[in-house]
């Protein structure tokens, strides 16, 4: 199926960005982040249950700007807007590095929207945070490795067990929870105040965010509850990735700007040797590259984002390799940003160390650019791609076989 | 497959320098487009190479040589795009003073 040339980016979704980009820079700019999270090294990281500060006010104003709503479909109250609008959103969180159950909220609508599952879109179109409880404290990325055992009880289920690596899980209202039991691995939707659901907060180096383990301790949930049945899972989280990972790629560009910029602005502030430091080579090319990466990682989340809504079928592609490119910007524009700081980079006033943290996260959630890479090899092999390439090496040597061991 | 992505990113850049709303800058896509594409034809004919080994040895006219000894050829002429027309260094100058603003290098 052909794509829109222009991604299908058209006035609509540039006015989410747009008003996306202004609320955020009047209501959540680097002050305002820095004195919600990061006022002292002692309290951000020596209390005893390591705080997770956010604004809930933002939190109701991107609700009632229908944040929450965007990619819930119409007729479950929803805007059901584009993906290009879902991961231009992202984008500017990203950007902003804002504290808030958005992207967590989104990810797991992208869930609920595979298992159709309207009772609960429905919830979040009307401002209900949810996150995704579906990994096991191996931390694996694999569906199949779930550390929670689902039993059923009546019409009901009853849910024990562990889930770790939940994103902001002291911010949702519910999670969805991947559970085994004798069928298969099920989605299990599960309100914060159940009765046996306990948080239990891990310490982490991002102040941006919270994750959590969640404990189940015979949960019962009713009938309601059953997001996608034992065995329907694995098709639904299929279906989901490419929007999920688009999303995180999305998050992880919108930040990698904020560090190019800044990283920038301070080359052209800084004098050493009597110059701004921006002038020298060794400061300006890397510059260069931190926008070269961030271009083509940009370029790629909008492709991706743009086939989830008109070519499906190769939006599993281009969402590998978006968050690939994306996980491996972040990373090189972290490490950028500390050092052309030079030693006000190493320091906890200087904000980069915000970014650098959130980045990190971001990197290795949902898989690392490793991870994407044999996930993508994987895909391009089960398209014949290598044995049609090895085809024209003469004298029957394989790349495999002769020089790639 | 690393150099898969490049050149997969390489293209949708290429799409998005048409798409006013998603660039920062005028120009900070187009300027990119000679830097990206002449180092993606550099580390492709260089992997090539990799890939071939001992095989990498055999030039253009070799009856053995895979593809007809075209990756050695590509290999060595890379370097062409990657000095033709401004440099890539003289390229990255430009990009840092006219996106992004930083101090000219004369």
């Amino acid at each position: 199926m052909a794509q829109p040339k222009d991604f299908g980016f058209g006035s609509e979704e540039q006015m989410v960005r747009d008003s996306a980009r202004k609320l955020l820079k009047d209501a959540a700019g680097i002050e305002t982040l820095r004195a919600l999270v990061a006022r002292d090294h002692k309290s951000a990281y020596e209390s005893a249950v390591q705080p997770a500060p956010w604004d809930e006010r933002l939190w109701r104003q991107m609700v009632e700007l229908g944040w929450t709503a965007l990619a819930v479909p119409d007729d479950c109250g929803g805007a059901g807007m584009k993906m290009v609008a879902v991961a231009a959103l992202a984008e500017e969180l990203g950007r902003a590095a804002v504290p808030s159950p958005l992207t967590s909220t989104l990810i797991a609508t992208m869930v609920l929207r595979a298992a159709a599952a309207p009772a609960l879109l429905e919830r979040i179109a009307g401002g209900a945070a949810a996150t995704l409880a579906t990994t096991s404290p191996t931390g694996s990325w694999e569906l199949g490795d779930v550390a929670v055992h689902a039993e059923r009880s009546g019409a009901g289920v009853t849910l024990r067990g562990t889930a770790a690596f939940v994103q902001d899980a002291r911010k949702a209202a519910f999670f969805v929870v991947a559970a085994a039991s004798e069928g298969g691995v099920g989605l299990y939707a599960v309100a914060a105040d159940t009765p046996g659901v306990t948080i239990q907060p891990d310490r982490i180096a991002d102040l941006t965010r919270d994750q959590a383990r969640l404990e189940l301790d015979d949960a019962r949930l009713d009938g309601a509850a059953i997001v996608a049945a034992p065995g329907a899972t694995a098709a639904v989280i299929a279906a989901a990735t490419p929007a999920i990972l688009t999303i995180v790629a999305a998050d992880l560009c919108g930040a990698a700007e904020w560090q190019l910029q800044t990283t920038a602005e301070y080359a052209r502030v800084r004098t050493q040797f009597e110059r701004p430091i921006g002038f020298f080579q060794a400061v300006k090319h890397p510059i260069v590259n931190m926008m070269i990466a961030i271009d083509r990682a940009r370029s790629l989340t909008y492709a991706a984002a743009c086939a989830i809504d008109t070519d499906p079928a190769d939006a599993p592609r281009l969402a590998r390799m978006a968050k690939a490119a994306a996980s491996d910007a972040a990373a090189f524009c972290s490490d950028r940003s500390i050092q052309l700081h030079g030693g006000i980079g190493f320091t906890w006033e200087c904000d980069v160390h915000l970014y650098v943290k959130r980045q990190k996260h971001n990197q290795f959630l949902y898989g690392d650019a490793a991870y994407q890479r044999a996930r993508l090899a994987e895909l391009i092999d089960a398209a014949g791609g290598p044995a049609a390439a090895s085809e024209r090496f003469e004298g029957g040597a394989t790349p495999s076989e002769s020089t790639l061991a | 497959m690393q150099l898969a992505i490049r050149a997969e990113g390489l293209r949708q850049t290429q799409r998005r320098t048409r798409v006013e709303a998603l660039t920062e800058h005028p120009m900070r896509l187009p300027l990119q487009m000679k830097v990206q594409l002449s180092e993606l034809l550099q580390d492709l004919a260089a992997a090539a190479l990799e890939i071939e080994g001992a095989h990498a040895s055999l030039y253009l006219g070799d009856a053995h040589a895979p593809d007809g000894g075209q990756w050695p050829l590509a290999y060595l002429n890379s370097y062409g795009f990657t000095i033709a027309a401004g440099s890539n260094e003289i390229q990255r100058n430009i990009l840092g003073e006219r996106v992004l603003g930083l101090a000219k290098s004369k």
